[in-house]
C-alpha cells in the first residue's frame, strides 16, 4: 500500500499522507498524523521474548487473512448445516464486535495519550492510527458532517482495506462486502470520540463487485436510511456483475440484544403461561362449583322424589286398606262392623283432606314453574280472614293455643284465596314444628300501605345452617324430625307473597321459635300482562 | 292368644297403624303398635313379637336407627318386614336386612300374606 498515489488535499493537506479529509479539517489531521508517526517510529520487535512494542505500548501481528476471507471459510464450513446467509452473518457479528471493541479501546488510549478532549481532534488520531497499522487508508468524503449528535454521519472510503484485499489476491469474490472490522474498528474510534452510539455499514465493496470499499457511519436509528441511500444504483452497474449487493446493517453486540429479546419473549411466555393456568384454575373452579350447585340440586330432586313418594303413597294406604277391610267385612258378614266403619270413614276423610293439600301443591309448584299462578285480587277484610285461619288450626291442635291480635278490621287488596294459604301454611307449620305444644300468635297490623301479618311460635326454631335455604323449592329445615310434607309450603307461600308484591321474611324471637312476617301492599299489585 | 301370634307395627301414620291393628286383628293376631322407633323398642323389649312390620320414614327414630338399635338387644330376634313408600322399597329391605318388604300402598291380602308366611294364622 506504500507505492499508492497519495490522495489529492488541499494546501494545508500537502504534508498529509496518511488520511484525506474536507480541507477545514486538515490541519487537525495534520497534527495528528505529527503525533501517530512519531509515536510509531518507536517500534520495537523482540522475537526473542514475544514482544512487539510501540511507543512502550505492546502490540500483536496479525496475518490480515486470516481475520477475513479465511475468517469466513473457516465460519461457513462450522456453519454448514444453518445456511450460508446465516454463516456470513455470524462471521460478521464477531468481526464486527471485536473490531469496535479494538476500535474503542484504541480510541480511548490515545485520547489519553494525547490529551484531548474536541470531538474532531479525539477523531483525528483514529485514521491515521488505522493507516499506521496497516489497516486501511480512510478517504472521508466532503459530505460527510461530523457533528456530536443525532445528526452525525460520515461517508468515507477505504482504499486498500486489508480485508477486501485478502479476498481479491486470492481471486475470491464475495456475495456480499467484506470489511467488516474496518466498519467495526472506524465506528467504534469514533464513538469513543464523540461519546454517541455509532455504527458503520458498507455500502460498497471491492471484493463484492464494488468500485470502492465504502462505508456510511451515523447513530444506530439512522444507520438504515443513510445505508439506503449511499447503495450504489443497480442501474449504474452493467454486465453480469450487476447483481444485487447484500448489505446487513451491523449492531455492536446484536447478540446482547438477542439474548435480551430472548429472555423478554421467555418472561412473556413465563407470563403468559402464568394468566392462561390462573384462568384455566378459575375456570375449573367455576366449574367445580357448577357441578357441585348440579350435584346439589339432583340431590335436592332425588329427596323431593323420595318424601313426595312417602307422602302421597302414605294416605293411599289406608284409603285402600280401609276401603278393603270394610269390604271384606261386608263380603263375610253381610254389613261392616259399626266401629271398624267409623274408623275408616274418620281416616279415609282424613287422608283425602291431607292427599287434596299435597296435590294442590304439586299443581301450584307446576302453575308456579310454568309462571301462570294467577292473583285474582279484590277487597278483603284481613283480620275476619286470619280468626277464620286460627280458628281451623285451633280445631285439629289440642296441645296448642292459637290466638289472633290487631285492630278490628284491617282492609287489602289481595287474593283472598291465596292469603289464606299462605296463613294456613304459616299457621300449620308452627302448630307442626312446636312438638310440645304451645302458644301460635298471629299478629296484625298496619303501617302506611302496607300490612304486616306476624305468625309467632315459641317451638323448634330454624337452626343457622338452614335459614338461607328455607324459602327454597323442596326444602326442609327440619327433615330429620321426619314431621311430614314436601318441603313446599314456604316456597309457595314465599312466591304467592312476592306475588302480591310484598316479602315474607323470617324472625327469630329472643326467647326461641319462629317468626315469619308478612307484608303485604293494602292495594292491589299491578296486574302483570296475561 | 299366645306371643307367637304377636306382631308389632311400627309406623307414625295414625291411620296405617289404625287399619294394620284392625286387619290383623280380625285374622287372630295380637298387634302392638309404636309410632316411632324408640318406643318401638322399648314395646320389643317388654312384649316380644313374633314380626316386626317396619315403617322406615318416622320422627325420633326412624327404621334405620331402629333396625340397627333392636338386633344389638339380646336374642331372640323377630323376623323384621318393611314397610315404605320409598321407589325402592327391596334397596331400603337390603340395607337393614330385613326379611321381607311390602310396598306402600299395599292391600289387605298382600297384608294378610305377608304377616302368614312368618306367623301362623289362627285356625278358622
Amino acid at each position: 500500500m506504500a507505492e499508492a498515489d497519495p490522495p489529492r488535499s488541499g494546501d494545508a493537506g500537502r504534508g498529509l499522507r496518511t488520511v484525506k479529509v474536507p480541507v477545514a479539517f486538515e490541519p487537525l489531521f495534520l497534527r495528528a498524523q505529527e503525533y501517530v508517526a512519531r509515536y510509531f517510529g518507536d517500534l520495537h520487535t523482540d522475537p526473542e521474548h514475544g514482544t512487539i512494542s510501540i511507543s512502550g505500548e505492546r502490540y500483536i501481528l496479525l496475518r490480515a487473512a486470516s481475520m477475513s476471507v479465511e475468517f469466513f471459510d473457516l465460519v461457513m464450513s462450522l456453519y454448514q448445516d444453518k445456511g450460508p446467509d446465516e454463516a456470513r452473518r455470524v462471521a460478521s457479528n464477531l468481526l464486527f464486535d471485536v473490531a469496535h471493541a479494538i476500535g474503542k479501546a484504541d480510541a480511548r488510549a490515545f485520547h489519553q495519550r494525547m490529551d484531548v478532549t474536541d470531538p474532531i481532534e479525539r477523531l483525528s488520531a483514529g485514521p491515521v492510527h488505522f493507516s499506521f497499522a496497516g489497516w486501511a487508508f480512510v478517504d472521508i468524503s466532503p459530505e460527510s458532517h461530523p457533528s456530536p449528535d443525532e445528526d452525525f454521519f460520515l461517508i468515507y472510503d477505504h482504499p486498500y482495506s486489508f480485508e477486501s484485499d485478502t479476498w481479491l489476491r486470492r481471486g475470491r469474490s464475495s456475495e456480499s462486502p467484506v470489511c467488516v472490522m474496518n466498519a467495526g474498528y472506524s465506528s467504534g474510534w469514533c464513538e469513543e470520540s464523540f461519546g454517541l452510539p455509532l455504527v458503520a455499514a458498507e455500502v460498497e465493496c471491492l471484493a463484492a463487485g464494488g468500485k470502492h470499499c465504502r462505508f456510511v457511519m451515523a447513530p444506530p436509528s439512522r444507520i438504515e436510511a443513510c445505508v439506503a441511500r449511499h447503495l450504489p444504483a443497480a442501474a449504474s452497474r452493467k454486465g453480469p456483475a450487476a447483481r444485487s449487493v447484500q448489505v446487513s446493517v451491523p449492531e455492536f453486540f446484536q447478540r446482547k440484544r438477542m439474548e435480551e429479546e430472548l429472555q423478554r419473549s421467555h418472561e412473556t411466555l413465563e407470563r403468559r403461561v402464568d394468566e392462561r393456568t390462573a384462568e384455566l384454575v378459575r375456570t375449573n373452579e367455576l366449574l367445580r362449583r357448577e357441578i357441585a350447585e348440579r350435584r346439589r340440586a339432583e340431590e335436592v330432586r332425588d329427596e323431593f322424589l323420595s318424601v313426595a313418594a312417602h307422602e302421597l303413597k302414605t294416605p293411599l294406604t289406608s284409603l285402600r286398606g280401609f276401603t278393603q277391610l270394610v269390604t271384606r267385612q261386608i263380603e263375610t258378614r253381610g254389613k261392616p262392623d259399626p266401629e271398624t266403619l267409623g274408623t275408616a270413614l274418620k281416616a279415609i276423610d282424613r287422608q283425602t283432606t291431607k292427599l287434596s293439600l299435597l296435590v294442590e301443591q304439586l299443581l301450584d309448584i307446576s302453575r308456579l314453574e310454568a309462571g301462570r299462578l294467577v292473583l285474582d285480587c279484590e277487597d278483603t277484610e284481613v283480620m275476619g280472614l286470619a280468626r277464620h285461619v286460627a280458628e281451623a288450626a285451633q280445631a285439629s291442635a289440642r296441645r296448642h293455643s292459637v290466638s289472633v291480635s290487631g285492630p278490628e278490621q284491617v282492609a287489602a287488596c289481595v287474593d283472598s284465596l291465596r292469603l289464606e294459604q299462605v296463613l294456613t301454611n304459616l299457621v300449620d307449620n308452627a302448630i307442626k314444628y312446636s312438638p310440645d305444644g304451645g302458644p301460635v300468635d298471629v299478629s296484625v297490623s298496619e303501617q302506611d300501605r302496607m300490612v304486616r301479618i306476624a305468625v309467632t311460635d315459641s317451638g323448634l326454631g330454624i337452626p343457622e345452617p338452614h335459614r338461607q335455604r328455607i324459602f327454597d323449592r323442596f326444602y326442609q329445615a327440619h327433615a330429620e324430625h321426619r314431621l311430614g310434607g314436601m318441603g313446599l309450603g314456604l316456597y309457595i307461600s314465599h312466591q304467592i307473597v312476592e306475588l302480591h308484591g310484598g316479602s315474607l321474611a323470617l324472625e327469630h324471637p329472643d326467647g326461641g321459635g319462629t317468626r315469619f312476617v308478612v307484608t303485604l301492599p293494602r292495594d292491589a299489585p299491578p296486574r302483570a300482562d296475561p | 292368644v299366645s306371643a307367637e301370634r304377636r306382631v308389632l307395627v311400627v309406623d307414625d301414620d295414625d291411620s296405617i297403624r289404625d287399619f294394620v291393628v284392625l286387619a290383623l286383628a280380625e285374622e287372630g293376631y295380637e298387634v302392638l303398635t309404636a309410632p316411632d322407633g324408640r318406643v318401638a323398642l322399648d314395646t320389643a323389649a317388654a312384649r316380644p313379637p313374633a314380626l316386626i312390620l317396619l315403617d322406615m320414614r318416622m320422627p325420633v327414630m326412624d327404621g334405620w336407627a331402629f333396625a340397627s338399635a333392636y338386633r344389638a338387644l339380646p336374642p331372640p330376634h323377630a323376623p323384621i318386614a318393611v314397610l315404605t313408600a320409598a321407589r325402592d322399597a327391596a334397596r331400603y329391605a337390603a340395607e337393614i336386612e330385613a326379611d321381607a318388604h311390602l310396598a306402600k300402598p299395599f292391600g289387605l291380602a298382600e297384608l294378610s300374606q305377608l304377616v302368614a308366611r312368618f306367623v301362623p294364622a289362627a285356625p278358622a
